[in-house]
């Protein structure tokens, strides 16, 4: 069953549709959200709640954008908003007192992240810390213009499209996500 | 083109966002200008830095996701619809009501589908999306006849010894969609390498899975047999080719294990090719322990 009898037959309430179209797209969902907010339990309910939306509204959904497009639309909305959360409290709390007495946020972040992934413990303890800097230095949008262009390999079109802006806009975002890349890891190529 | 254009199109060319012409001319540019041919690489060197900053979900985490999207939608499925809601206060005694009508409604449907299902099954059948249709006949009355074939979960239990089970694991192994159910399986075939069968799949899903850390438990699974040819020339294989730099570190901790003569050529292609400093250096270390020349002269 091509895509479109897919969303129509969830549309006529069919579990098992809207199931293949979950898994259809639920990889890239997840591995758009876990890598923006870098924290499981962030991904698991941004992958919930989008999906949900997705179900509750999917009636509504009358085929004048691709599918991708609109449920990029609610998942990218979804990890702004958690990316603004989240960034709203780092400007609060800097330091976090810990057993071992204050620690910078920064710090610690990027000793989680390595556990998460072995492969950035070989990365040079100070390379890490400026990739986190550059990473924590981004405003939401540049940080999701940059993470779906770089990592997700969209064009810049279909990133306009599903932030609800132009493809201009999405450019702009990129020059200055490049620029402060630049500034920030210069010295290290 | 002139330099400062360039600079103003550089993040669109490294993205790959210029369109045909434009790309024409900004490559025709900078294979004439070093300041700018060293702008394009300084950008892209960044861009790979940046490679570093990607994070692959937990395995595992994938599967919560989805049951705990369907046990969701389970549950707001039981929920009762708003507007019954509405009528069911209005008439409390409504179910008592309906239980005839809902009786003589029931009878006669049982009546009917009984006669229907002598022949031929219900033309709903059809529509579900799990269906094959197996072979189409018309009966000549103007009807036709579907056979269809519908796969059904069905579940299968034993010890990891038994062949249908290992195979399971196998199959799983190699070709499960969920990198979840893959790292699972390796995680119970790990002590079955011994056997030719299971090490074949664990080269396989070695050499061939999508996640580095399917990849990197295979690859512990596949330690005990790091001095068989088979295993050796995987291990080769990935370290050439391999995209992660922390499968290629421990393919060289697995193959210096026993360091044999034929290894050097292949640390010394990594030394001279591969990108990451850190296994560049693992290498170096290598062949001055098995008192080799890191160049090839």
């Amino acid at each position: 069953m091509d895509e479109a009898a897919l969303i129509r037959a969830a549309q006529a309430g069919d579990h098992e549709a809207f199931e293949s179209l979950v898994v259809a797209y639920d990889q890239q969902v997840l591995r758009l959200a876990f890598n923006l907010l870098r924290s499981s339990e962030e991904a698991y309910d941004i992958y919930q709640e989008a999906f949900l939306r997705v179900h509750k509204n999917l009636s509504k959904f009358r085929f004048d954008c691709s599918f991708h497009t609109w449920l990029y639309r609610i998942v990218t909305n979804l990890c702004l908003d958690a990316l603004r959360k989240k960034k709203v409290r780092k400007e609060e709390q800097a330091v976090i007192e810990t057993s071992d007495g204050p620690k910078d946020r920064l710090e610690l972040a990027a000793e989680d992240r390595a556990e998460l992934d072995p492969q950035r413990k070989l990365l040079s303890r100070e390379l890490r810390e400026r990739i986190e800097g550059v990473l924590s230095g981004f405003t939401p949008r540049e940080r999701m213009v940059f993470e779906m262009r770089h990592y997700e390999g969209m064009r810049l079109r279909a990133i306009g499209d599903s932030l609800g802006t132009t493809e201009e806009a999405a450019k702009n975002c990129l020059f200055r996500a490049t620029q402060k890349m630049r500034v920030a890891l210069g010295d290290f190529v | 083109m002139n330099c400062d254009q360039i600079t103003g199109q550089v993040e669109l060319y490294v993205f790959g966002e210029l369109d045909f012409h434009q790309e024409e001319m900004f490559e025709a540019h900078i294979g004439t200008c070093e300041h700018c041919k060293t702008l394009v690489e300084e950008h892209r060197a960044i861009l790979r830095l940046m490679n570093e900053a990607e994070v692959e979900a937990p395995p595992l985490l994938l599967n919560q996701c989805r049951q705990g999207l369907k046990r969701t939608l389970a549950a707001e499925r039981m929920k009762p619809v708003g507007w019954m809601d509405r009528v069911r206060d209005l008439i409390p005694a409504w179910p008592v009501l309906l239980k005839p009508v809902f009786g003589c409604a029931m009878l006669a449907l049982a009546f009917y589908a009984g006669r229907q299902a002598e022949e031929r099954k219900s033309v709903s059948a059809a529509g579900l999306p799990t269906s094959w249709i197996r072979t189409i006949q018309g009966t000549g009355n103007g009807m036709v006849q579907i056979v269809l074939e519908e796969p059904r979960q069905r579940m299968i239990e034993g010890a990891l010894s038994e062949s249908g089970i290992e195979q399971a694991l196998m199959t799983a192994a190699r070709q499960s969609p969920d990198p979840g159910t893959r790292l699972e399986s390796v995680d119970l075939l790990r002590n079955r390498c011994n056997r030719y069968d299971v090490r074949k799949a664990m080269l396989q899903t070695l050499e061939n899975d999508a996640s580095p850390t399917v990849r990197l438990r295979a690859l512990e699974a596949l330690r005990p047999h790091s001095n068989e040819v088979e295993v050796r020339q995987a291990l080769s294989r990935v370290l050439l080719k391999d995209t992660s730099p922390n499968v290629r570190v421990q393919a060289i901790d697995l193959l210096v294990d026993r360091p044999p003569a034929e290894i050097v050529g292949t640390l010394q292609e990594i030394i001279r090719r591969d990108e990451n400093d850190y296994v560049r250096a693992r290498c170096l270390r290598v062949l001055s322990q098995m008192r080799a020349s890191p160049g090839v002269f």
